[in-house]
């Protein structure tokens, strides 16, 4: 075992009592928020503490800014769901509006959909929805798209891949 | 969260399986070979499973709102994508979104409706000037009152309409597609079909005006019904005083054919409810609670020996309808709840 490869906790607390302000400080910029900076400088530690395998860790505050963007683009990726649902929401007439538990359902399944469907262009999350959510055909959704129905399959194919399988190991 | 990996290649043949039986209206030979699969090896099932869990949670957003929500929310681009995924949103709500024509959910119309019951729901309402309306399952109407004319207007279902005598003497007219229905002192029901009209009195006499032949306008009196398009009206027939039994929350069969039977009590039912071929033309007699669609569909399945199949689309997510049929061994094609 080389010098620089520990248990992944006792790392993390030297790292967190030398680098936390520093992260704070890093994030709190970014987001033009001391508060939120400092939340989200919360979360990056959880999830270093989540991840149970050692780490071996030559920079830390390169180490530690790698993780914190993942963080932040999470965070970005969130703020701009809840904003589009709350744009969403506005538009749904009065009559037909969530109760609160029925918008708080909508709101956690679309973040967790949201998750899922993480970096896949809008036009596959687009065939996806239709095809799983509405139900509609491979052809109904072709002629909906304009595109081809090899094109809804390939679409398909790969959605479903990140969404259901997203850890799939070769064989 | 710390599920073991499915290998990939079985994560690709489930995906495949996936894309073949929403492909095209699956063989129930491809069923067979699609359960065969799942069986053959324990991480085909848990691949299987995996997608069943994700469609799970997709299947929460499953109503009008929610779809709409999912697409709009879901399929943002950057702030000028999701504008123009909010304008799709509106006019999925506004269109009825083409994925909805197959639910059963209500028409944007009906929801702006001063007066509306949902699937199953019955309402009683007393206008102002004391007029009863009892609104059956799936109605929607407008109530307008001027200083000439009371005016009801039905955009869809069915009422039972008790008119009061108006202080200020004013008619009390039902507006339907189809055309106008004025009560002359009486108790009456209207039902609005797609491209006709139904009435039946009860008491007193109603004089009805088809949309675009006012000249054919004909007084109905008690104890007759009769059906009107906007050009014509069909000749009056007996109203049976059965046909208000769901203001009491019944439904009275005498003789009916199981699939008319069926027709009506899904009008009660978020399921539809439909009827095998073999069976359509039996007989069924007798009252029935609408407040317990199920039980209702149990005791008809009892006495006519039929069972009851809860048809699903795909995998048990998506309820299609429910149906009744002659009783049998295994059905291939149809996966049972």
């Amino acid at each position: 075992m080389a010098a620089s490869e520990f248990p992944a906790h006792p790392q993390i607390e030297s790292l967190y009592s030398d680098h936390h302000g520093w992260l704070r400080g890093w994030l709190g910029k970014k987001l033009g928020d001391m508060h939120q900076g400092a939340d989200l400088a919360h979360d990056t530690f959880v999830r270093l503490l989540a991840k149970q395998e050692a780490v071996a860790i030559q920079e830390p505050r390169a180490f530690l800014t790698t993780v914190a963007q993942r963080v932040l683009a999470n965070h970005w990726r969130r703020q701009q769901l809840e904003r589009a649902y709350l744009e969403a929401l506005a538009q749904v007439p009065q009559a037909m509006a969530p109760s609160e538990e029925e918008r708080a359902i909508l709101l956690q399944t679309l973040t967790e959909i949201d998750r899922l469907l993480n970096g896949l262009p809008p036009p596959v999350r687009r065939v996806f929805l239709l095809t799983q959510l509405d139900g509609l055909g491979h052809a109904e959704v072709a002629a909906l798209m304009s595109i081809s129905i090899t094109t809804v399959k390939r679409y398909l194919v790969k959605a479903a891949m990140q969404c259901y399988f997203a850890d799939a190991q070769p064989a | 969260m710390t599920e073991a990996p499915v290998p990939r290649h079985v994560a690709q043949r489930a995906t495949e399986w996936l894309l073949d039986l929403q492909g095209e209206p699956a063989a129930s030979r491809l069923r067979d070979e699609w359960q065969r699969w799942r069986a053959a090896h324990p991480d085909h099932e848990r691949a299987w499973q995996r997608i069943e869990a994700v469609n799970g949670q997709l299947h929460r957003l499953a109503t009008p709102v929610g779809t709409a929500m999912a697409h709009a929310a879901l399929t943002r681009t950057g702030s000028r994508g999701r504008r123009q995924a909010v304008t799709a949103l509106a006019v999925l709500l506004f269109a009825g979104g083409a994925a909805w024509t197959v639910g059963r959910q209500t028409r944007w119309g009906e929801e702006i409706a001063a007066q509306r019951t949902g699937l199953g729901e019955r309402r009683t309402t007393t206008l102002d000037d004391g007029t009863v309306l009892v609104l059956n399952t799936g109605t929607a109407v407008d109530v307008k009152f001027s200083a000439t004319e009371r005016r009801v207007r039905l955009l869809s279902g069915e009422l039972l309409i008790t008119t009061a005598k108006d202080a200020l003497g004013r008619p009390f007219l039902i507006e339907t597609a189809q055309g106008e229905a004025q009560a002359l002192g009486t108790r009456y029901t209207v039902r609005q079909f797609d491209g006709a009209s139904d009435i039946a009195v009860f008491e007193g006499a109603v004089r009805i005006t088809p949309r675009r032949a006012a000249w054919r306008t004909q007084v109905l009196q008690a104890g007759q019904k009769t059906r009107f398009a906007a050009d014509t009206i069909d000749a009056p027939q007996w109203a049976d005083a059965d046909s208000t039994a769901w203001t009491e929350g019944f439904i009275v069969a005498k003789g009916m054919r199981l699939a008319d039977f069926l027709a009506e009590l899904g009008r009660y039912s978020a399921r539809p409810l439909s009827s095998d071929p073999a069976v359509a033309d039996l007989r069924v007699s007798g009252s029935y609670p609408l407040a317990d669609i199920d039980k209702v569909l149990d005791t008809l399945s009892a006495v006519l020996s039929l069972e009851v199949q809860v048809v699903t689309r795909f995998w048990g997510l998506q309820t299609v309808r429910v149906s009744l049929a002659p009783r049998k061994k295994i059905s291939p094609g149809v996966v049972r709840s």
